[in-house]
C-alpha cells in the first residue's frame, strides 16, 4: 500500500513541478514532504526504531499543516493563521518527542495533541474551500465557462477535505481503544485515497492557464470615446469618467480594497479619432492577477494597433450602437482573452 | 558577564541608531529583548532556577525572539516572503523541547532573517551591508559556541541599519511629498496627479497603497503621497519590494 502510495505521489510531484505559478509554491511543498512522509512509514515498517517512527509523525503533521497553508494562501492569506500553524506544530513535535515508547507504533499511533491539530487543520481547511468557492460562485457569473476547470479543482478539494475531516475525527477515537484493527485498516485506506486524491488535484491544477476565481479578478471594462461598448461583472462605474478624461495612458492602481489596470490609447482611421479605454479590476491584488493584466492589456493593444478592420469597426457608430445593446462581449475581446490566457502559460 | 557587557551596549547602539532614523518601532523591542536574554542575565548573576520555571523561561525567551523576528521582518520582506516567515518563526520554540533540535532551527530562522536583511541593507549601502552580514555571523558563531540562543535577540535588532540606510538616502528616494489635506486646501502647487489619486481614492472609498501612472511611481501612507524619483532604482525597488518602507520615507 505504502509502495503503490509513493509511486502516485511521486507522479504528482512530478506534475506539479511543472506548474509555475507562485499561488501553488506551498503545494510544491507538500508532494515533497507527501514524499518523505512515505519514505519514512516505509522504512519505519521495514526496519522499525523509535527515531524513524517520530520523524514520521513529525513529517506526516507537517505535510497536512502545509495544505492548510495553501488554502490559506489562495483564501484569507491571514500571517496570524500561519504563525498559529507553526505553534501547533512545534507542540505537536513535542508530545510526539516526549511520549512514552509504548504509544508509538510503526503501523499506526495517535497522540492527543497531534490529531487534534489534524482535526482542527482539517476544519479549517473545508472551512476555507468552502470561502473559495463561494468566491468561484461569484465569478463565475461574469465570466462563466472560464471558471469551469476551477470548479472541478474545488470539488476535488472539498473532498479532500471531508476525507481528512472524516479520517482525523475517526482516529481520535483510538484515544478510547475503540474499532483499533478497523482504524489500523482504515489508515492503510486513508493514505492511498488521500494521494489518489493529491494526484487528481495536481492533474487539473495543470490544465489551467489562469486561476482566475484565487486571483480576484472582477471585471472588465471597455469604452470607445465616451461610450462604454462592453462591461463584464463589477466594475465601479463612477470612476469611469474619471479615467476617460484623465490626461494618463498607464495607471495601475493598487489599494487596500482593490487593484485597477487601465490602459488608453489613440484609435484613427481616416479623419476619425477616438479613445480606447481598458479597464479590469481585481478585488484581491494578486502579483499574478497583475501580470495577467499587463499582457491582455499589451495583447489588445496590440490586436487594435494592428487589426485595419477592427479600427474601422470600432469608429463605426453603427457597430458601437449594437454593441452597446448587446449583452454579449464583443468577440475579439474574447479572442484576446483567450490568447492571453495562452500566452500566460507560455511565457510565466 | 563577557555576554552582558557585550550585549547591552550594542543593543544600546540599536535602540540610538532607530532613534536617529525616527523608527519608533524600535522602542517596541525593548520588552521583547529583556524577555529574550532573561535566561542569560539569570545565568551571569547566578541565579538557579530549575524544573519547570527554567522550562517556562526559556520558553518566554523563546517566544519573545520569535516575536522580535515577527516585528522587523514587517519592514524589510515583501509580502510573500512575510507569509511564509510567519509559519517559521515559531520554530524558533524547538529550543525548548532540545538545545541542540533548538539550535539548528533557530540557525536556519536567523539565517534566513539575515538574508533578507543584508538584502536590503546592502542595495541602501554596500558598506553597511557587508558589516551587518559580518557581525550577524559573528553572533551566530557565538550563539553555537556558547550554545545559548538569547545572543541571537540581537541579530533582529540590526533592522536599525536598514533603517539607517533608507535615512541616509531619504532625500534621492522621494521626489515630492504631499500631505492629503493640503490637496484642496490651502496649495496650489500640488499636482494634477496627487489630485487624481485623491479622487480615486474618494471614489472607491480605498486607501492607495501604491499606483503607477504613466511609469511614474506614488506610494500612499496615512496621511501622506509620495512620488518616487523615477531614476532612482535603489527607491523602487524597495518600494516595489515592501510598501511598509514608505512608512520610513515620511518620517
Amino acid at each position: 500500500m505504502a509502495c503503490i502510495s509513493f509511486g502516485l505521489v511521486a507522479l504528482a510531484f512530478h506534475l506539479i513541478l511543472r506548474l509555475k505559478t507562485s499561488l501553488f509554491v506551498p503545494l510544491k511543498a507538500v508532494m515533497f514532504f507527501s514524499i518523505v512522509t512515505i519514505l519514512l512509514k516505509i522504512i519505519s515498517l521495514t526496519l522499525g526504531g523509535e527515531y524513524f517512527v517520530e520523524a514520521y509523525l513529525a513529517v506526516a503533521l507537517l505535510t497536512i499543516l502545509l495544505i492548510t497553508l495553501q488554502l490559506n494562501r489562495i483564501t484569507i492569506r491571514s500571517n496570524i493563521l500561519n504563525y498559529l500553524l507553526g505553534l501547533l506544530f512545534v507542540a505537536s513535535c513535542a508530545e510526539i518527542v516526549g511520549a512514552p515508547r509504548n504509544m508509538l507504533s510503526e503501523e499506526f499511533t495517535v497522540l492527543p495533541i497531534r490529531n487534534s491539530v489534524m482535526l482542527l487543520s482539517a476544519i479549517i481547511n473545508v472551512l476555507m474551500v468552502c470561502h473559495l468557492i463561494r468566491r468561484a460562485r461569484y465569478i463565475q457569473k461574469n465570466f462563466k465557462g472560464l471558471v469551469k476547470k476551477e470548479f472541478l479543482v474545488l470539488n476535488i478539494l472539498i473532498i479532500f477535505g471531508a476525507i481528512q475531516v472524516g479520517f482525523s475525527a475517526a482516529y481520535l477515537l483510538a484515544l478510547w481503544d475503540l474499532y483499533i484493527e478497523i482504524l489500523k485498516a482504515l489508515n492503510y485506506f486513508g493514505m492511498i485515497i488521500g494521494t489518489i486524491v493529491l494526484l487528481l488535484l495536481c492533474f487539473y491544477l495543470m490544465k489551467i492557464h489562469f486561476f482566475l476565481s484565487f486571483s480576484g479578478l472582477t471585471g472588465i471594462t471597455i469604452s470607445i470615446g465616451d461610450v462604454v461598448i462592453t462591461s463584464i461583472g463589477d466594475v465601479p462605474k463612477e470612476i469611469l469618467p474619471y479615467f476617460m478624461r484623465a490626461p494618463y495612458n498607464d495607471i495601475t492602481y493598487i489599494s487596500d480594497r482593490m487593484m485597477i489596470k487601465v490602459w488608453k490609447t489613440r484609435i484613427s482611421y481616416g479623419s476619425e479619432q477616438k479613445d480606447f479605454l481598458f479597464m479590469a479590476v481585481s478585488k484581491v491584488y494578486e502579483y499574478d492577477a497583475e501580470k495577467f493584466l499587463v499582457l491582455l492589456a499589451l495583447s489588445i493593444e496590440d490586436r487594435v494597433k494592428r487589426d485595419y478592420l477592427l479600427k474601422k469597426k470600432l469608429l463605426n457608430t453603427e457597430y458601437l450602437m449594437k454593441q452597446i445593446e448587446s449583452p454579449f462581449p464583443p468577440r475579439f475581446l474574447k479572442e484576446e482573452f483567450q490568447k492571453a490566457l495562452y500566452e500566460y502559460r507560455k511565457i510565466f | 558577564m563577557i555576554l552582558l557587557s557585550f550585549l547591552i551596549p550594542l543593543y544600546a547602539v540599536f535602540v540610538a541608531l532607530g532613534f536617529h532614523s525616527r523608527a519608533y518601532k524600535i522602542f517596541l523591542s525593548i520588552p521583547l529583548f529583556t524577555i529574550a536574554i532573561m535566561p542569560i542575565i539569570f545565568n551571569e548573576f547566578g541565579i538557579v532556577i530549575e524544573g519547570f520555571a527554567e522550562q517556562m523561561l526559556m520558553l518566554c525567551a523563546l517566544l519573545a525572539l520569535s516575536i522580535l523576528f515577527l516585528l522587523f521582518i514587517e519592514d524589510m520582506a515583501s509580502r510573500n516572503e512575510r507569509y511564509y516567515f510567519y509559519l517559521i518563526a515559531p520554530l524558533v520554540l524547538f529550543g525548548a523541547i532540545d538545545v541542540n533540535l533548538g539550535l539548528i532551527m533557530i540557525m536556519a530562522v536567523s539565517i534566513i532573517f539575515v538574508a533578507i536583511l543584508f538584502r536590503n541593507v546592502y542595495v541602501l549601502n554596500k558598506i553597511l551591508g557587508i558589516i551587518t552580514l559580518s557581525a550577524c555571523t559573528i553572533i551566530l558563531n557565538i550563539s553555537i559556541y556558547y550554545k545559548t540562543f538569547s545572543i541571537i535577540a540581537l541579530i533582529p535588532m540590526f533592522t536599525a541599519m536598514f533603517y539607517f540606510g533608507i535615512k541616509e538616502n531619504q532625500d534621492k528616494i522621494v521626489e515630492k511629498k504631499v500631505d492629503k489635506l493640503d490637496i484642496f486646501g490651502k496649495s496650489k502647487k500640488v499636482g494634477k496627479t496627487f489630485k487624481f489619486i485623491d479622487m480615486l481614492e474618494y471614489q472607491t472609498n480605498s486607501k492607495l497603497q501604491l499606483a503607477i501612472i504613466d511609469d511614474e511611481l506614488y506610494v500612499g501612507v496615512r496621511n501622506v503621497y509620495i512620488k518616487i524619483v523615477r531614476n532612482n532604482k535603489v527607491g523602487i525597488h524597495l518600494i516595489l519590494n515592501n510598501k511598509k518602507v514608505a512608512a520610513q520615507l515620511v518620517r
